[in-house]
């Protein structure tokens, strides 16, 4: 007799991410079979629907399927009993932002409506009291020669970038302790199969292909409108993040070297068109943000059009906080540069603080968003190259205990 | 009124029968009205009964031999219900009888078929193959009168087969007539049509022939069937080396028939049977959720499981895919392994569902309520559903369910 397993339920797990559609699930398999990028071996999101059902968390928790899960839905879609998988695999994925990652407070404030305002003030406090710091809220609304420099209200060197680079620190140490008990989890659940995988580097190069082309996003059935959304924002963030970057260079060399690449002038910033550096950056940064305002109006528009969730999965507080983040970033971005050009200061001023706001909110609260996607789905999807995950056949498991039970 | 008011039972299978024989041997006055030219129904289109495959043909045999022999039945063909009105004890159904264009003097001699050069889908063998358009529908068939499809009226073809036909038993002249038929009660006994399997995509039925439903497969191992009982693969006639069965076929899904008919495992075990009669090597599959045999039936899924021949896949089979040589390959996950493969097989047979005849239609005039699926629901006097109008049974419970209503009708007629 094959020896006895002890199935442990987690009871609390399964009342926190448990729903009526989810418990009608008999097990038919029907999604696993449609599903256009599930593996041979170990199919999601069949296993997933029982493992909840018993509320066997650890393994949900450390299962890497529900970040090769691409949610084109088509398991709901097709579902015989309308248990919806693609939402239960959503739903494990909002649990990994809420519940799982560092530190749990923040986790809860960002994913609870009630508490938005909360989690608006700590960046605008922070960024306020930043600026009374530097002696550049009075005047308010500076003009200098007449003109807006929002540099002279939030300044580059001593405001923006110790926000931001600790913002970033402070999210690289979140995710480096959410991220190492993942791929240990992974590793124990999908051990690595001898000549298979490919070495860890060669894993992260073709992760990072399979990224930038959508391949596998593209083989969704349901979701073909929100691939084709998903890549402009991905270009665009590139586009606005090479920006930023360079912008950010280019101050540091003549704050440090006093050395302007871009202008005879003082500052980098606002960059004039007419230069051999400025002009390009200009260009990619407009072009970022006018692909950034058609992602995300897809994006919003696909799921607006969808109120049930019926095509694209029930919607959830997740879905709409990082679609709205990044709408307000996209407008006020956008919206600064106008407001700036046509010099009224107030507004302009307001409109950009509220474009920091929301930048803060994107980047400090990464892994607790539904952003967090970017880092776990990434990692899970190098992790699938790197053991062979879809190169595993019947022959790799022959004979080992099937992980479904 | 000088005539006695009678129970008027719709539809003419083995419940619709049963209903109306067990009535009238108690002496009541039924009028049984059928749409298509013959009695029997679906019942008649079946090759074997489980579990103990004998031929339904020696039971309708029986029933048939009841009916000649009762004067208190009078069946109408070709008939279909256009409105009902009145309550329980005094409905007045009126009832078109379309034109057969054949009248009693037929003696089935067969020239008129002969002759006639028109063929048309074989309805009773579920378009599997085709027959002249004058036609008897079946070996069996009652009543014995051969009959011409409408589509040959005014054609040189229906002349033809007027001329030939030397007893004067074609009419070309007939018409639809209209009937009105006073009752007492009404037993609802319309029955069910196979599920449309072309409505799931992922199966591409439509697209292959060597896919078939577990109703053609009935004719296909039936002597009086498209292959005179051979079960050969549609598309080259060859015979096949490995079936697989694919149950809860658009059943059990909320997408296509939320309900289980309840009949389509032990019916797969059975042409089970059918196969291994035939190919004793045949390798069979049978891909299933659940399979779902209760009482007495279970003998049959146990003795199958021991069959070496015979595999059990747990994991619903979904896609369904032709290769060029006219094999098929079934996508599905083994649910005990956690392995997806697809597997290869010769011929695939979809278990598909009992779908209810009024599901679309309702019952002509209202009168009767019917559950989300189409079945109709026992609430009320004087409108009675009997069978699998009323939900997905086996035969055995049919006749026995319609025993029961007959009784509920002639309660219905005696209180008046």
């Amino acid at each position: 007799m094959a020896k006895a397993k002890f199935i442990e339920p987690d009871l609390d797990f399964i009342h926190e991410i448990s729903s009526a559609e989810m418990q009608k699930c008999y097990q038919c398999s029907t999604c696993t079979v449609v599903c256009p990028i599930s593996p041979e071996v170990n199919p999601f999101p069949r296993k997933e629907m029982i493992w909840a059902q018993w509320g066997l968390k650890d393994r949900l928790l450390a299962d890497p399927d529900v970040w090769l899960c691409h949610n084109c839905n088509d398991c709901s879609v097709n579902c015989p009993r309308g248990a919806n998988p693609g939402d239960l695999l959503a739903t494990l994925r909002n649990y990994f932002y809420t519940k799982n990652a560092w530190p749990a407070f923040l986790g809860k404030a960002v994913n609870t409506p009630s508490m938005l305002p909360f989690i608006i003030a700590i960046p605008a406090v922070l960024i306020l009291l930043l600026a009374a710091i530097n002696g550049t809220l009075t005047p308010l609304f500076p003009l200098e020669d007449g003109h807006i420099r929002y540099g002279a209200m939030f300044p580059g060197m001593t405001l923006i970038d110790p926000l931001f680079v600790s913002a970033t620190l402070f999210v690289i140490m979140s995710f480096s302790i959410s991220i190492s008990k993942l791929w240990s989890g992974m590793n124990n659940m999908t051990p690595r199969v001898p000549n298979k995988g490919m070495p860890l580097v060669q894993a992260i190069i073709a992760t990072i292909q399979e990224i930038l082309t959508h391949s596998r996003f593209d083989e969704c059935g349901q979701a073909k409108t929100r691939s084709s959304a998903h890549k402009a924002l991905v270009f665009s963030f590139i586009a606005l993040a090479i920006v930023t970057g360079v912008v950010a260079g280019l101050e540091w060399l003549d704050i440090l070297f006093d050395i302007n690449l871009v202008s005879s002038g003082h500052h980098v910033t606002p960059l004039p068109f007419l230069s051999i550096i400025g002009g390009p950056l200009k260009l990619l940064a407009n072009a970022g943000a006018l692909l950034l305002i058609y992602g995300v109006y897809t994006a919003i528009m696909n799921r607006k059009n969808d109120p049930e969730g019926e095509t694209f999965g029930k919607q959830t507080y997740q879905d709409w906080f990082l679609l709205y983040t990044i709408l307000t970033i996209a407008l006020t971005g956008l919206g600064s540069e106008l407001l700036r050009l046509v010099n009224i200061a107030p507004i302009a001023y307001s409109v950009y603080f509220i474009h920091l706001i929301a930048v803060f909110m994107l980047i400090a609260y990464l892994p607790f968003s539904k952003f967090a996607h970017i880092v776990y789905r990434t990692t899970a999807i190098i992790h699938s190259k790197h053991v062979g995950r879809y190169e595993m056949t019947a022959e790799d498991v022959k004979g080992k205990e099937a992980i479904m039970l | 009124m000088s005539e006695p008011k009678s129970i008027l039972v719709i539809g003419g299978g083995i419940s619709g029968m049963t209903a109306a024989l067990e009535a009238a041997e108690a002496g009541k006055s039924v009028a049984l009205i059928e749409k298509s030219p013959y009695i029997g129904g679906r019942v008649a289109r079946i090759n074997q009964y489980f579990p103990k495959f004998c031929p339904p043909v020696c039971g309708m045999e029986i029933n048939l031999k009841r009916i000649k022999s009762n004067p208190n039945i009078t069946i109408y063909t070709l008939a279909e219900v256009d409105s009902i009105s009145g309550s329980a004890g005094n409905y007045d159904v009126s009832v078109t009888v379309n034109p057969r264009y054949v009248n009693s003097k037929c003696t089935l001699c067969g020239k008129c078929s002969e002759v006639c050069t028109a063929e048309i889908d074989d309805d009773f063998n579920l378009g599997m193959c085709k027959t002249k358009a004058a036609y008897l529908p079946h070996k069996m068939a009652y009543p014995r009168l051969y009959v011409l499809d409408p589509s040959i009226i005014g054609t040189d073809d229906a002349q033809k087969c007027k001329e030939a036909c030397k007893y004067d038993a074609v009419d070309l002249d007939m018409k639809p007539e209209k009937v009105t038929i006073n009752a007492a009660a009404i037993i609802v006994a319309t029955g069910w049509q196979p599920f449309d399997a072309s409505k799931v995509d992922y199966y591409n039925f439509d697209k292959n022939d060597n896919i078939i439903t577990n109703v053609m497969m009935e004719r296909l191992n039936a002597e009086d069937g498209p292959t005179q009982g051979k079960i050969l693969r549609p598309s080259d006639g060859k015979e096949p080396a490995s079936v697989a069965f694919v149950q809860c076929a658009g059943s059990r899904d909320e997408n296509y028939q939320g309900y289980c008919s309840g009949v389509c495992c032990a019916a797969t075990i059975k042409q089970i049977h059918y196969v291994r009669e035939q190919y004793p090597d045949a390798e069979i599959t049978v891909f299933y959720i659940d399979i779902r045999t209760p009482g007495r039936l279970e003998d049959l899924y146990l003795k199958a499981q021991e069959d070496e021949k015979v595999t059990f896949q747990k994991g619903k089979a979904v896609n369904i895919d032709g290769t060029s040589n006219g094999n098929l390959l079934i996508e599905a996950e083994d649910t005990l392994t956690g392995v997806k493969s697809k597997k290869e097989v010769e011929m695939v047979v979809l278990a598909t569902g009992m779908v209810p005849n009024l599901a679309e239609t309702g019952l002509p005039g209202g009168g009767a309520t019917f559950d989300k699926y189409g079945f109709i629901v026992p609430d009320g006097e004087g409108i009675y559903g009997a069978g699998v109008a009323k939900r997905p049974v086996d035969v055995a419970v049919c006749t026995k369910d319609s025993t029961g209503t007959a009784l509920k009708a002639i309660q219905c007629l005696v209180r008046g």
